[in-house]
């Protein structure tokens, strides 16, 4: 139990002064600006914004700077802002087969149609940490920068408007050829989390929201659980991609969905294994989230589907427990109550302890007034006194 | 029926271009009355949804900010909306729409729009040229004996 305590008012103010001052660090350092994080720090704007559950990058950043870098506290700055602003309703379904795409790639497919594009990728570097602060080698690139495209040019790569940024989704292949589950629109209206609180047995729609704005490394390692055999699901990542989606909305003044803009979206679908005695068909995962975020979009892919006790799997794997997972992925509710053990337990302590106390008390009376109890209790038992 | 794609044509640049270019095109119409504000402009926040697997029903995927606004000018109501923390953004986007409603200005508006949808859409064009380099073609390479 958690009791309220007075009092400390002036070193509570001095240590958040502290704070802002060991926040600042060096004042002979220029302060980061927002900008910087936002062009320099994308992948933890994302981050950010994805588990935040709010896609706005200027006060991800804003929340990064003001959380001395700790993106789960970042994350809680997020969701608190949002409980400020008033709702204006939901937009249409993002459309992502006609994403803007900056990444596409497949891995059950060497040659798809459309293409494998990196985009800029962690894939295939040498995790090798060079001082790229050299100045010299920052001038030699840009010298080296033309000659380089004149070569690419050589082998061939696209020069002229020859865009594949619109490309059609991979999983359509199967589809077609009728070896793949299709997910159909049934216009039903989803389940909203930031409307009523979580309830079980929940729906496709519950469980993609609640592991969208989960947390990265909860999801990753359940991901990982179900690939160390805690209910394998045997995941093809049919296609990974990241890009930009329009949003439309509908104005009710209007009564047509119009544009809005646009946003940045990371999607993951896999192609796990099938299921039917007759007609059977591969089963399919799915993950999207927000901004570039491709570990957590395979991650939650691959949890997705293992979650999907519709099928009738046994279940072999925390991955699998629906409310294992969906109570546990949120990392504003879990770091809250986690770190709630270090806030004021005085009563509560005090309470134990004193019972403690009471029981040595009791036993060390009782041991008094019967002696005899207390020698049979502290001799050794038979067989150790023999080998002795 | 033409009207209303012409007019999610028209919203579409609108939210998706920068908010100092509306005010330079807005500026061009020296306008002698201020447009009468009919809603505030205000920002607030969208639930954007996905679909289950690319194609199924939809599911909440998280909250957008969107600013929105309505003005009339002239008796033409014009609507703003983009998705971000900008009520300006979103009030200028509506003067443009309104005056886009307007036969005196139409034409004017309208030309301006497709030069900022061409820089666009230039501008991604660009962006995919470096995107399109970086496509692989993998070999997988055959063992033993054909």
């Amino acid at each position: 139990m958690y009791v309220a305590v007075k009092g400390g008012a002036r070193a509570i103010a001095e240590a958040h002064k502290l704070l802002e001052e060991k926040k600042r660090g060096d004042m002979s350092v220029p302060l980061i600006t927002l900008e910087q994080i936002k062009e320099q720090m994308h992948l933890a704007v994302s981050r950010v914004m994805a588990e935040g559950s709010l896609y706005a990058p200027d006060l991800a950043a804003l929340a990064i700077q003001k959380a001395w870098g700790d993106l789960v506290e970042a994350i809680f700055l997020l969701r608190a802002a949002r409980t400020s602003y008033q709702s204006f309703g939901y937009s249409e379904p993002v459309d992502t087969a006609s994403m803007r795409v900056t990444r596409r790639i497949s891995a059950t497919w060497k040659d798809l149609p459309g293409g494998q594009i990196l985009g800029a990728t962690f894939d295939y570097t040498h995790r090798l940490l060079e001082d790229s602060q050299d100045s010299d080698e920052q001038s030699q690139e840009t010298s080296l920068a033309p000659s380089l495209e004149a070569r690419a040019a050589t082998f061939g790569l696209p020069k002229e408007k020859d865009s594949f940024s619109k490309v059609f989704k991979a999983a359509r292949i199967l589809e077609e050829e009728g070896i793949l589950e299709v997910e159909r629109d049934t216009q039903s209206q989803p389940c909203d989390l930031t409307m009523e609180p979580l309830s079980f047995p929940a729906g496709r729609d519950l469980r993609l929201q609640n592991l969208a704005r989960g947390d990265e490394g909860f999801v990753l390692a359940l991901a990982y659980s179900t690939q160390r055999g805690f209910g394998s699901t045997h995941p093809f990542v049919t296609e990974l991609r990241v890009g930009y989606a329009k949003v439309e909305f509908t104005p009710p003044e209007l009564g047509f969905p119009i544009c809005i803009g646009e946003i940045e979206l990371t999607e993951c679908e896999t192609v796990n294994h099938f299921v039917g005695q007759e007609n059977p068909r591969f089963t399919r995962g799915y993950g999207l989230c927000f901004g570039n975020n491709e570990r957590k979009a395979i991650s939650m892919a691959m949890v997705e589907r293992a979650l999907r006790s519709e099928l009738g799997e046994l279940k072999k794997g925390p991955a699998q427990d629906e409310e294992f997972v969906l109570a546990h992925s949120d990392n504003v509710e879990a770091a809250g109550f986690v770190s709630h053990v270090k806030l004021p337990h005085y009563v509560d302590f005090q309470s134990e302890l004193s019972l403690l106390r009471d029981i040595r008390k009791k036993e060390r009376d009782l041991k008094l007034a019967a002696p005899d109890i207390e020698e049979k209790n502290d001799k050794p038992s038979a067989p150790f006194a023999e080998k002795g | 029926m033409d009207e209303i794609v012409a007019r999610r044509r028209r919203m579409e640049i609108l939210s998706l271009s920068p908010t100092g270019e509306l005010e330079r095109i807005f500026n061009i119409f020296k306008l002698e009355k201020d447009p009468l504000v009919l809603r505030a402009p205000e920002s607030g926040l969208i639930m954007a949804r996905g679909r289950i697997a690319g194609t199924g029903s939809p599911f909440n995927l998280g909250e957008l900010f969107l600013s929105r606004t309505a003005v009339s000018i002239l008796g033409f109501v014009g609507y703003g909306y983009c998705l971000c923390q900008s009520p300006y953004h979103a009030y200028l986007a509506a003067c443009l729409d309104s005056l886009a409603q307007n036969p005196s200005y139409a034409e004017l508006v309208e030309k301006e729009l497709s030069l900022l949808q061409l820089a666009r859409e230039k501008e991604i064009e660009k962006e995919s040229r470096k995107t399109d380099k970086t496509k692989v073609e993998f070999f997988t390479l055959v063992r033993g004996d054909d």
